[in-house]
């Protein structure tokens, strides 16, 4: 009981919208071509979102965000994972993720997979996504996730950011985690 | 070097304000990662005229150039939405900023540096076409790439 009220005050002090999930087990492949589960990051804070190399506004948008949200980690980079899932293994190849995801940070990990095992992805985190009907003229446009997602150093997501959150306020939470 | 771009600034905002009507500032293009086709350009548009219309939009970056909203639904889904026959009414000012609306470049022509400046050119039903320089710009360690503002509200 003493636990529980701990934890509802803890919810109360995050700036992301508390969202405890426990997250299945799902494997994916990385830039490099490596097959990687989620629990190989288990010990570190994992900063996750979705999105495709061909998008033009909201994912550059975010991972420029999160660029600038990891460079304030100073010291405390080793413990935190910025991870992009590319909804688009059509057009998103592994070698070309790598390069996008590393336009950013030589850090973050790029990871796509099979329709198969992105289906399961999305199963376990309750999301959509779908190539758009309307398209624009000369190719498809994907609708996707836009929140970044944080995961705890056991693997259960906590929290949720919207992708309007100010960088200080994922900072904070971070620090508070770290 | 910082004469040369003070100059280069200087006759950016120049040419941002070619006449009465309407007004068209803060042009920018965010430099694209490597094998990008796509980028995305922001610009305000004020109309201190009468009711305009856009009929289309060219940078010579890009085969095209077409105006985009990012709409997300309250489950976090962003969906683009093409806008197309944009209206603007008499004193209105339409803004495309990061996260929002946009005007998406297809198919890049070339490898996008920061620094870089390139003619944009909107053709607008009444008031025809207006040319403006748009700026790119690299991604700022340490702001906010989002500037609709927003913050949590919870």
């Amino acid at each position: 009981m003493a636990y529980l009220i701990y934890q509802a005050k803890n919810k109360e002090t995050f700036n992301g919208f508390y969202n405890e999930k426990i997250l299945d087990e799902f494997s994916l492949k990385d830039g490099k071509g490596n097959d990687v589960s989620l629990s190989d990051y288990k010990g570190k804070l994992v900063l996750l979102n979705f999105g495709y190399t061909s998008c033009p506004d909201i994912c550059p948008t975010t991972l420029g965000n999160l660029r600038s949200i990891y460079s304030k980690l100073d010291e405390n980079q080793d413990d935190v994972q910025v991870v992009f899932i590319s909804v688009d293994p059509e057009r998103d190849k592994p070698e070309k993720l790598d390069e996008y995801v590393n336009f950013f940070n030589d850090d973050f990990i790029g990871l796509s997979g099979t329709e198969d095992q992105l289906k399961e992805v999305s199963n376990i985190f309750n999301i959509f996504y779908f190539k758009e009907g309307v398209n624009t003229d000369k190719d498809y446009l994907m609708s996707h996730p836009t929140s970044i997602y944080l995961i705890d150093r056991e693997g259960k997501l906590i929290l949720k950011y919207p992708h309007t959150t100010k960088q200080e306020f994922v900072v904070e939470d971070l620090k508070r985690l770290l | 070097m910082n004469y040369l771009i003070l100059i280069l600034f200087a006759l950016i905002s120049c040419s941002q304000n070619a006449g009465g009507g309407i007004e068209i500032k803060n042009a920018w293009i965010r430099e694209a990662p490597p094998g990008a086709t796509v980028a995305a350009l922001y610009l305000e548009i004020n109309n201190n005229d009468g009711e305009d219309q856009i009929l289309s939009i060219n940078t010579p970056v890009s085969e095209l150039a077409e105006f985009h909203n990012t709409q997300v639904t309250p489950d976090g889904t962003g969906k683009m939405v093409k806008l197309e026959n944009l209206s603007i009414q008499s004193g209105e000012q339409l803004k495309f900023s990061p996260g929002g609306k946009h005007i998406m470049l297809i198919n890049l022509n070339k490898v996008l540096k920061a620094g870089e400046v390139y003619e944009v050119t909107i053709d607008f039903k009444n008031s025809g076409q207006k040319t403006v320089n748009a700026v790119v710009k690299g991604f700022d360690s340490g702001k906010d790439e989002d500037h609709s503002g927003h913050s949590m509200d919870h």
